[in-house]
């Protein structure tokens, strides 16, 4: 019962059996904040810091350390006020479940004999109202209750006053009621509204450098020598500090990329002290790491078959781990008007003379003196819409041999649209001039032109 | 003093005088006369008050607002002291001239609009010297306001309620006075340091096995004083508003007169706080207990008129309500309730009715609730008090609340912020460390004042600085106009190009950052972006230069390049 009492002999283990490390400050701010059981705590506390910075791990440590009443409920979960209160109202965490089915008959009735418990409610209102009847009749309104709030910034799309409410949950309901929010957003993009109380910030700042290496040298696995595996997370730090700081993205790198490192230990090549070796070993790992698994665009899984591929065979996997992003099949004259089409989105219309027209030597030299005026890149402003007629204009130009224009060009447009690589732009009604955007980016576009082998930078007024 | 009281027996001077600042300078008058008896001039009891804080002086609103500072504070005081406190001098003045009094005190004069610095009109008609004038004569009021029986004999009426008040209030000396004057952080840490609770401590340190452990009594108390659910055992300040409530709510009870009133002031004033006292000494009339029927709605909870009227049904337990159930439709609880009050006559149980974040109320489709309300209030029929509570001022736009407004308060100054700053010193009281040092306010007030933004910078990637940079500088070149992804990174490129010592990142890597500053809510998308790709959306940024330039400084390892490149001005 007196566990969250401090006695200030400074001897108190604040890293809660040595579970969590780096939080010291915050955990005691924390525990000083709850006080005892019985006294009342400040009514709303607001936690925020980076992902993975321990916050919820921290709370949650301290809830169940402390075996503190307390509800943990994720906001994306809850996404409309009923929800929340009856996530709420049904798990509060009473130790006397007698006197339950008094309230739960005056809200609605329980249809069949499981929901008889059930308490059913939809404003804030009857929520207060339950929440008091609820805890008075159990062991609770001796104790602080603390609502968790994980993720609280979704609150703010649900209901303009569940936020202001929850804050001064406290001084609606008259009981010892704490509610607890966590946020990556700081607490100033949280006043939207009117009625809100402030609550207690308490920021979770990132790990320095030293305590990730810490953190992370916990992940050991068993019959791994610590220090060989400190050294180990050093090197990983030292090429991905830069980037990214969260832990655990960090941590997950750490452990695809751990083989690799202890390989060459174990296959008896090298020595575990010769850090030199070892880093010369890892490195190349780590860098393509770098470029594809922080972007989590392959499952781990699969990063693992690609290396393993990769390890059995070095010339066939640069197909495999190219990205996929700037990779797309499509029929031949798809192709085409993709081109043409990007061609038009990015080029100004002015200039399609020079670039299509069979003589057009005499403006060169001309066009060019444009250029360097009005260097405004298109390709920093985005594409432009063009119409259809433009675009068949330059299709037919740019591709090869005669092509007939049928039905069957003209339905690879509308597929074009539909994969998403043009976009209609205006009304959907305009049948007989539509203007398109084109989506694609210069990467995908350069990709393409190189399988027709089409040498698209030539046709490109910000490349000249 | 004497000329003072002369002043007040020429209440018809401020009649003559519609102009504002002749107004608000008989105000001032009657600000000095509320405490002669103390011997001080009112920058000398703001000086008393503040102790600590250093005293504003000059503007005698300033000196108000001073004052209302210590008075919002005093929340923290231990003195069992609860009720306000008359002087000799006041007591000479004859009871209509006193209820005159608080309505023409201007406390705080916050607001821009003109009308708003008149606190006691009566009206919202924002003719200057007609609603002085109505303002002056309490006559005229009661017959703008109230169309009851009432208006027949207004004085009389006026006078009974009154002078249970002055005898109800006990005489308090000076001491008294000052002390309740005293800044609350000055009180707070006599209650620490007075040599009675020093002793217990030491006490407890040596029996420790005692079953009174003042140590914890100490934290319980002050825990609970920061506490949401606290109610402050006295308040100090805001007398005349809280008699002008206690009358009003009092002429509601004794003599079934309707009444309206709407207290403004920001968050954190003590609006809520004088009602709850008002109530609470109103309540310790029994007759006025068995009377007076109580409402409380809050604009937060109740967020229709669906929702509101069950509240009100049964809270009034009226005899469609069975236990806590209301049964029937909006329509039929409306018309019962109408029917409810509007049968009743003068003879009628009164009701109060408290609404809590009154604009809220104001939001609500077509205002049913609040027209019925007021209508029961100006018609005579069953007693009713409805006392509007809210820190909005825009309020008075509000159609339904412009036809009523009977008058409004500008109460200044936020005890929250004290509470807060006082949190994490109240929390780490303990045994070993059993007062509040300077130090602690210092460090709460270092955690509290803390950048939040400069904050979160500081925890980002190098990658995710060199975007903010890319984006404050080019937030600069376009004087403030919105920026896109591509922008941004053609900037980033020609930045890391030119350092070799930076490592270059691709294109995907980036855009990956750019989506997590993005949720963090550091920049913005401008306006509707509709369907335009994500690279191509245009974006604001949200972080000013200032904070971006100290979270660099801070900024762990941050390499020089980047110190360099961010402090560049545009060439």
């Amino acid at each position: 019962m007196e566990t969250s009492t401090h006695d200030g002999d400074g001897m108190e283990d604040y890293t809660l059996d040595r579970n969590i490390l780096c939080r010291e400050v915050q955990i005691k701010t924390l525990l000083a904040l709850f006080g005892r059981r019985e006294h009342s705590t400040p009514g709303s506390v607001f936690l925020y810091g980076h992902t993975g910075t321990g916050k919820t791990l921290v709370i949650q440590a301290l809830l169940e350390y402390y075996k503190l009443p307390h509800i943990f409920i994720n906001c994306v979960e809850c996404s409309s006020l009923r929800f929340l209160v009856e996530e709420i109202l049904n798990n509060l965490p009473l130790k006397s479940q007698t006197d339950t089915g008094g309230a739960s008959d005056m809200e609605g009735t329980g249809f069949d004999d499981d929901e008889d418990r059930f308490i059913r409610c939809d404003d804030l209102t009857d929520f207060v109202r339950s929440f008091k009847s609820l805890i008075a009749d159990s062991e609770l309104k001796k104790e602080t209750l603390y609502i968790v709030l994980d993720k609280a910034e979704r609150l703010r799309s649900t209901n303009s006053v569940i936020l202001p409410a929850l804050l001064r949950l406290q001084e609606l309901s008259g009981l010892n009621v704490c509610t607890i929010m966590i946020s990556e957003i700081v607490w100033e993009k949280f006043r939207t509204g009117t009625g809100f109380c402030e609550p207690y910030c308490i920021n979770f700042p990132d790990y320095t450098r030293q305590e990730l290496l810490e953190i992370m040298s916990v992940d050991a696995p068993p019959d791994v020598d610590r220090e060989l595996y400190a050294m180990y997370i050093n090197m990983v730090l030292s090429v991905f500090h830069m980037v990214c700081r969260d832990l655990r993205e960090l941590r997950h790198i750490a452990r695809l990329n751990f083989d690799y490192f202890i390989d060459p230990v174990n296959n008896g090549d090298c020595e575990a002290t010769s850090t030199r070796k070892l880093w010369r070993n890892i490195e190349p790992h780590l860098k393509k790491a770098l470029k594809t698994v922080y972007l989590r665009e392959v499952s781990s899984h699969q990063w693992e078959l690609m290396q393993q591929a990769e390890l059995a065979d070095d010339d066939s996997s640069q197909a495999i781990v190219a990205p996929s992003r700037s990779h797309v099949e499509l029929p031949f004259y798809s192709k085409f008007l993709l081109i043409a089409a990007y061609l038009a989105s990015y080029n100004p219309i002015k200039c399609d003379r020079r670039f299509f027209a069979k003589y057009s030597k005499s403006s060169r030299r001309m066009t060019k003196l444009i250029k360097k005026n009005e260097r405004a890149s298109n390709h920093l402003l985005g594409p432009k819409t063009f119409s259809i007629d433009r675009m068949m204009a330059i299709f037919y130009s740019i591709v090869e041999g005669k092509v007939i224009p049928s039905a069957h060009i003209y339905i690879q447009i509308s597929s074009l649209v539909s994969l998403h690589l043009l976009s209609q732009v205006g009304g959907e009604d305009k049948i007989s001039a539509p203007k398109y955007k084109c989506l694609v980016t210069l990467d995908v576009i350069r990709n393409i032109a190189r399988t027709v082998q089409f040498d698209i930078m030539r046709y490109l007024y910000d490349f000249l | 003093m004497k000329r003072n009281s002369k002043n007040f027996k020429s209440p018809k001077k401020n009649v003559d005088s519609g102009s504002d600042t002749e107004l608000a300078a008989a105000g001032l008058r009657m600000v000095t006369i509320a405490s002669p008896s103390t011997g001080l001039s009112p920058r000398k009891r703001a000086g008393a008050a503040l102790d600590g804080p250093s005293p504003v002086k000059g503007s005698p609103q300033k000196r108000e607002s001073s004052r209302l500072i210590a008075a919002s504070g005093s929340p923290l005081k231990n003195s069992p002291l609860k009720s306000a406190v008359f002087d000799s001098g006041q007591r000479k003045c004859s009871p209509r001239k006193r209820l005159l009094m608080p309505a023409d005190l201007s406390p705080g004069k916050t607001s821009p609009k003109p009308k708003l610095e008149m606190p006691g009109n009566r009206s919202v008609n924002l003719d200057d010297d007609f609603s002085c004038k109505e303002q002056c004569s309490p006559r005229k009021k009661s017959l703008s306001v109230i169309s009851s029986p009432v208006k027949s004999s207004p004085r009389k009426k006026m006078d009974s309620p009154l002078k249970n008040v002055a005898n109800s209030y006990p005489e308090a000396t000076c001491e008294d006075q000052l002390t309740r004057l005293k800044s609350p952080r000055k009180i707070n840490e006599t209650t620490v340091l007075s040599p009675r609770s020093k002793r217990s401590w030491q006490g407890s340190s040596d029996c420790p096995g005692t079953e009174f452990d003042p140590v914890l009594e100490v934290q319980r108390v002050l825990r609970m004083r920061i506490s949401q659910m606290n109610t402050p055992p006295s308040i100090c300040g805001y007398e005349k508003e809280r008699r002008q409530l206690y009358d009003l709510i009092k002429r509601t009870a004794v003599s079934g007169e309707s009444n309206s009133m709407l207290l403004i002031g920001p968050r954190g004033c003590g609006k809520s706080m004088v009602i709850k006292d008002v109530i609470k000494k109103l309540y310790e009339d029994e007759n006025i207990k068995q009377d007076l029927l109580l409402v409380q709605l809050n604009g937060l909870l109740q967020t229709d008129d669906r929702i509101a009227l069950r509240e009100i049904t049964r809270q009034l337990q009226l005899e469609n309500t069975v236990g806590d159930k209301v049964f029937g439709s909006f329509a039929e609880t409306l018309q019962f309730l109408l029917e409810a009050i509007k049968k009743g006559n003068q003879n009628s149980k009164p009701i109060l009715f408290v609404l809590e974040e009154f604009d809220l109320f104001a939001q609500h489709k077509n205002q049913t609730l609040l027209y019925n309300l007021f209508d029961i209030s100006q018609s005579a029929q069953a007693p009713v008090c409805v006392i509007g509570v809210t820190c909005r001022l825009s309020l008075l736009d509000e159609v339904a609340v412009k036809d009523v407004l009977e008058r409004q308060f500008s109460l200044m100054n936020d005890a929250r912020g004290l509470l807060s700053l006082l949190t994490y010193p109240v929390c780490n009281i303990s045994a070993a460390h059993p007062t509040i040092s300077a130090s602690d306010l210092i460090t709460s007030f270092k955690l509290i004042s803390t950048d939040t933004k400069s904050t979160m910078l500081h925890g980002v990637s190098i990658l995710e600085l060199a975007i903010i940079i890319a984006m404050k500088h080019l937030t600069d070149i376009y004087e403030g106009e919105p920026f896109n992804f591509e922008m941004v990174y053609s900037e980033y490129l020609k930045f890391a190009r030119q350092r070799s010592g930076m490592q270059v990142y691709e294109k995907a890597i980036v855009m990956k950052a750019y989506e997590h500053l993005q949720t963090l809510e550091l920049v913005r998308s401008h306006g509707s972006g509709g369907t335009s790709q994500k690279e191509y959306k245009l974006m604001n940024l949200l972080v000013h230069p200032a904070q971006i330039m100290d979270a660099l400084q801070k900024y762990p390892n941050c390499p020089t390049e980047m110190k360099q490149w961010a402090s560049q001005s545009i060439s």
